[in-house]
């Protein structure tokens, strides 16, 4: 080694010593993380067509423990129709409690995606035996969020607290179930209940993090749909992953399960037929925080 | 030695009075490079008090973060504990306890 990087490498030393010593203890935090992922999942079901995502997340907390997250997403135009293919989830709360016993957190959401809308038949006329009643919608929602911790195992429930969530009302709930049925009788037991949205939905999350070792966990994920006024979109899905960090990234594979009543409002038209989206699957991927 | 195997941090007692617990990067395997953080103190808790040292400071030579700490004892790991405010806005790193450092490369040389 020269004497400019023997000098180089002192002074750099130095130079940390020197930070760590005088530096203030920060009173906030803002991280990004970068995700690539050969499908993104969300409750099970994907919302890229089961192709790759990039999704960017900036989170920011506060000493006094209020936190705060945006999080931006690839998503496809097939599922969410519209020019930009972006899904965008802003929340904000507080969090409180002992990491490693009891705690809790409380928080508003809002996640939606840019310019997509689709249009869907609200009613049904049985005298000419066609739907009717096409308005158009979109697909965000507002939730209020509760989080209820012990340890490394996390409960969540959201409350969904707008007209729809993702979208979910008489008109594309029951309107898909008739356009992808052979039998119609479900689609007809659907809009038989009346025009209605989603508003008051709940998803239940457990989440369970169990380290293997310093560089290496276990991710356990069980969730639950039930929403509002439409049985037939109730959803449950299964994760079970490994992540591992190295070279500065975070590796993941995660085994991806669901368990839906109606598959037909998982199918994306995408070119001449259907593609599901709520197959099982295994997904991979890799994030790196800044 | 850190989780990553990256550094080995030595946790002693120090301060004026002798009360408080430092930990001090000891081992780095970037040793002898510009981007060694040989030397760098990493952690300082002034009270010992429901079974974790509190009351100081973590500092991530990562990131050149300084946060609030807190250090725990279990069996042969130590965890470390950076967070901002609160603990529960944080995270943790696990420590495992080694005999001797690596031979190579040294942050004496």
């Amino acid at each position: 080694m020269t004497h400019t990087k023997i000098a180089a490498a002192f002074l750099a030393v130095g130079l940390t010593m020197v930070r760590a010593q005088a530096q203030d203890v920060v009173s906030y935090a803002v991280d990004t993380t970068v995700k690539l992922t050969s499908d993104l999942r969300t409750r099970g079901t994907s919302d890229s067509n089961n192709k790759p995502a990039a999704r960017a997340t900036v989170e920011a907390a506060h000493e006094s423990g209020l936190i705060a997250l945006a999080e931006f997403s690839s998503v496809s135009t097939k599922q969410f129709p519209g020019k930009y293919g972006l899904g965008v989830l802003a929340a904000g709360g507080y969090r409180f409690g002992d990491p490693d016993a009891w705690h809790f957190g409380a928080g508003l959401g809002r996640e939606f995606f840019p310019g997509s809308r689709f249009v869907a038949p609200h009613d049904f006329d049985l005298g000419a035996g066609e739907p009717t009643n096409f308005r158009s919608g979109d697909y965000n929602s507002t939730f209020a969020i509760l989080e209820v911790n012990y340890g490394a195992l996390e409960g969540r429930v959201v409350d969904v607290i707008s007209n729809r969530y993702r979208g979910a009302d008489t008109g594309s709930v029951c309107g898909t179930m008739l356009g992808l049925m052979a039998d119609p009788t479900r689609a007809l037991e659907c809009y038989a209940r009346g025009d209605h949205g989603s508003r008051g939905t709940l998803l239940f999350d457990l989440d369970y993090k169990y380290p293997l070792n310093g560089t290496t966990s276990l991710i356990l994920h069980g969730g639950y749909q039930k929403v509002r006024n439409f049985k037939e979109a109730n959803l449950r899905d299964l994760r079970v992953g490994i992540t591992h960090s190295a070279w500065g990234f975070e590796w993941s594979a995660d085994w991806v399960g669901t368990w839906d009543p109606v598959r037909e409002l998982y199918l994306v038209p995408d070119g001449s037929g259907l593609r599901a989206t709520d197959n099982n699957k295994v997904i991979a991927s890799v994030s790196r925080k800044f | 030695m850190s989780a990553d195997k990256d550094a080995v941090i030595e946790f002693k007692v120090c301060g004026q009075r002798g009360d408080s617990l430092c930990g001090r990067i000891v081992w780095d395997k970037d040793a002898g490079t510009p981007s060694s953080a040989c030397g760098v103190q990493i952690a300082e808790l002034n009270r010992f008090a429901d079974d974790a040292w509190r009351d100081g400071w973590v500092f991530d030579p990562r990131n050149h973060r300084k946060y609030k700490g807190a250090v725990r004892a279990k069996g042969n790991e130590l965890a470390v504990r950076a967070f901002v405010g609160v603990e529960v806005l944080g995270q943790t790193e696990t420590l495992t306890r080694v005999d001797a450092l690596p031979t190579k490369p040294s942050c004496h040389s």
